[in-house]
């Protein structure tokens, strides 16, 4: 009994040291865009601001385009991750229940595609959207975002489509449904715990990515918001608060969609289904 | 998962989809291809890349400056203002690209060398010529802003590096301001007090430390010390260079600086200073700028802020002039020189200039005459600066592959990787100098 209680005491202190240490930096950049610029630079760091100010994010959300660059980053994230799980679960579904020539080609040149570094593609990239008269608009950045997302979702779906048991889509060919039916009737449904933690890292791969907007979003009206932030650094004295009122701010999108989708992320949906 | 779930999971995909159609529809400015400042107003067209600066006024008095050109000039002019840090990468893209390469941009003598040999911006010497017949140029900036005799750039301003010194802390220990290097170097010992964490002087080395990389040449150039010599030998195993460099690792083990100098940033010298742990930077105005917050009054009425000394051998500050380039895509140059002319205007220059010191100065000689740059003490000193910058990386190599390498190589931080190594007592001074001409000598080879 002694020794259960120890363990359950030893969890909970493991748990809290790991809570300290996931937490402490969004702590920090919390503490931080609620100071002045001249306390940031206290000789004793202070844990909470002696006199706390909104000045930052009242600065960020009246002085700068920050605002439009949330909207233009929500939008490109938005289309982007659902594009790509339209596009991704098809693949990953032939991918992980097909059987075809050239099957296993195709499954690692999704993962080769998804590991082609950023600054090798961004020139070819930009010069591919420039071509078609859309660099400084979103809809250029909604074309080239897919390059990454699609053979991660893909990537990730494959092994999510492949645990599901195939028995359950052999009773739904008995009770006539065809094979598109059965992909979005049986097996999307079992896999969507699966799909939308996908989504959400699709989403979050959009919502920060910076190279790519850097260089075909120039027009401060097309900016997304980590471009808005990277154009308040001026010399060698960035504005810390306000870099950190934008993180603080463009984190909650990413939070409430995770709350959103937090009660549909169950496992073991297909347990007991077939009696194998 | 049930049906509900998954009827309830359609749903909010739906939702969302219907998000980004709303989205779509209602945040047009989006979709469409934007120019901040787009308004038709006749055929010509040009396209204006400025960089920011730090004051949101100044750069709203440069959008109003070009949208006025559009009017009188009877031009389109598509300007954007670009954030500092993402100047390069931006240009870069659309030169590598060969497409939407902007006409006018920002430039400075290094972004210039860093593109050699392949610089893409057009020779504006004729129209530096012109500017400067009307209202010359200080020499420093006329001189200075040329590679092989010719200019790529329009010289506008100035940035600089000044020195801020703690007056309070000088007059506690009986001392004078100080204007020459021995006397920082004394003044710095004679104020250190390491048991309460206060540092006579806050002067870094660390490996992205590019502020203080700055101010370790200029001590260097200022003791007669080179690393590099005028025909480009590479001259940097050198007696004065060798003395600075020990003086330095000196002033560290006698702890004048501060242990972590040698971990510091560009932003190390300025935190240390805005902290109160140390009585002498070099540091660019914004450090003046950040002072004059209610929370640094006292801090802000002890600080001298001058032009940094000069040495036994030398007056020479680093160059930090900025200003226009024409890019060779360009295809009206006409345009392009009656817009730079046009932001030259001295009515206008001088308000402009107004509002973005002392971080920047004039380069213009009748500026010596103005009492907004001779009555204000800080502004007085920014100009003084300006008027003696003649250094550049590899000073004074004049060949352009011997200053592209050097401004290359500048990138790698070798002079401060040199004071570091010896100051944390890694190498040898002999060793130290050794590797930064093998670092050198590798980067020559590399560019040819």
């Amino acid at each position: 009994m002694k020794s259960k209680l120890r363990n359950k005491i030893l969890h909970r202190i493991f748990i809290g040291i790991c809570l300290i240490a996931a937490l402490a930096p969004i702590y920090w950049m919390f503490n931080t865009s609620l100071k002045s610029e001249a306390e940031i630079y206290f000789k004793t760091p202070t844990l909470w601001p002696n006199k706390v100010t909104l000045e930052s994010y009242k600065y960020l959300l009246t002085q700068t385009n920050f605002l439009n660059g949330i909207k233009n980053s929500l939008l490109i994230a938005v289309f982007v991750s659902l594009f790509s799980i339209f596009v991704a679960y098809p693949a990953a579904y032939v991918l992980a229940r097909l059987f075809f020539k050239g099957k296993k080609f195709f499954s690692k040149a999704v993962l080769f595609t998804y590991l082609l570094p950023t600054s090798v593609l961004y020139i070819p990239l930009y010069i591919f959207v420039s071509r078609l008269g859309l660099t400084n608009n979103v809809l250029g950045i909604m074309l080239i975002y897919p390059t990454f997302t699609l053979p991660y979702v893909a990537w990730i779906l494959i092994p999510h489509i492949a645990s599901i048991s195939t028995a359950l889509e052999e009773a739904a060919y008995i009770d006539g449904c065809s094979r598109f039916q059965t992909m979005y009737k049986i097996v999307f449904p079992l896999a969507l715990p699966g799909i939308i933690s996908t989504t959400i890292f699709a989403f979050a791969m959009c919502w920060g990515e910076y190279l790519y907007a850097l260089v075909n979003l120039i027009s401060s009206e097309a900016q997304t918001f980590p471009l808005v932030l990277s154009g308040l650094v001026f010399g060698d004295m960035p504005p810390w608060n306000q870099l950190m009122a934008g993180a603080i701010l463009a984190s909650i999108p990413i939070l409430i969609i995770y709350l959103l989708a937090s009660s549909s992320l169950v496992g073991g949906a297909t347990a007991g289904g077939v009696k194998e | 998962m049930n049906t509900k779930n998954v009827k309830r999971m359609t749903a909010m995909a739906t939702a969302a989809v219907t998000l980004a159609a709303t989205a779509c529809t209602g945040f047009g400015a989006g979709l469409d291809t934007v120019s901040a400042a787009k308004t038709t107003s006749g055929d010509k067209e040009i396209t204006v890349w400025v960089e920011k600066v730090f004051s949101d006024d100044a750069n709203a008095l440069m959008e109003e400056r070009l949208k006025a050109y559009q009017e009188e000039a009877g031009v389109t002019v598509n300007y954007e203002m670009v954030g500092a840090s993402d100047f390069v990468t931006m240009l870069n893209a659309t030169i590598e690209a060969g497409s939407n390469v902007p006409d006018v941009v920002s430039m400075d003598t290094t972004k210039i060398l860093n593109y050699y040999p392949n610089i893409p911006a057009l020779d504006v010497s004729d129209l530096v010529d012109e500017i400067n017949t009307e209202r010359p140029y200080f020499e420093a900036s006329y001189e200075g802003t040329k590679i092989d005799g010719v200019h790529y750039y329009v010289p506008y301003c100035s940035s600089s590096v000044m020195m801020f010194v703690r007056k309070d802390i000088m007059e506690k220990n009986g001392l004078e301001i100080p204007t020459t290097w021995d006397e920082v170097y004394s003044a710095a010992e004679a104020v250190s007090n390491p048991g309460e964490d206060f540092y006579g002087l806050g002067m870094g080395c660390g490996e992205n430390d590019d502020d203080d990389e700055n101010t370790l040449r200029q001590m260097i150039w200022n003791a007669g010390g080179y690393l590099m010599d005028a025909d480009g030998g590479i001259t940097c195993e050198d007696e004065k260079v060798a003395g600075i460099i020990s003086k330095f690792a000196e002033l560290y083990q006698a702890e004048a600086i501060p242990a972590d100098a040698t971990t510091w940033d560009a932003g190390g010298n300025n935190s240390s200073y805005l902290a109160g742990r140390t009585a002498i930077v070099f540091n660019a105005p914004t450090l003046y700028n950040a002072l004059k917050a209610d929370e640094y009054k006292e801090l802000f009425e002890n600080t001298a802020v001058l032009a940094p000394p000069t040495g036994s051998d030398n007056g020479v500050y680093m160059n930090y002039n900025r200003g226009f380039s024409i890019m060779n895509t360009c295809q009206d140059v006409d345009t392009a020189s009656g817009l730079i002319k046009y932001l030259c205007d001295k009515t206008w220059y001088d308000e402009y200039m107004g509002s973005i010191a002392p971080v920047f100065a004039p380069l213009f000689q009748d500026e010596t005459e103005n009492p907004s740059w001779t009555e204000d003490e800080v502004n007085a000193q920014v100009l003084k600066y300006a008027q003696n910058a003649s250094g550049y990386y590899g000073y004074p190599v004049a060949s352009i592959a011997g200053r592209a390498a050097a401004a290359k190589h500048y990138f790698t931080f070798p002079v401060g990787k040199a004071f570091n190594q010896v100051a944390s007592g890694a190498e040898s001074v002999e060793n130290a100098l050794e590797n930064m001409k093998y670092d050198l000598e590798d980067f020559m080879d590399q560019v040819g």
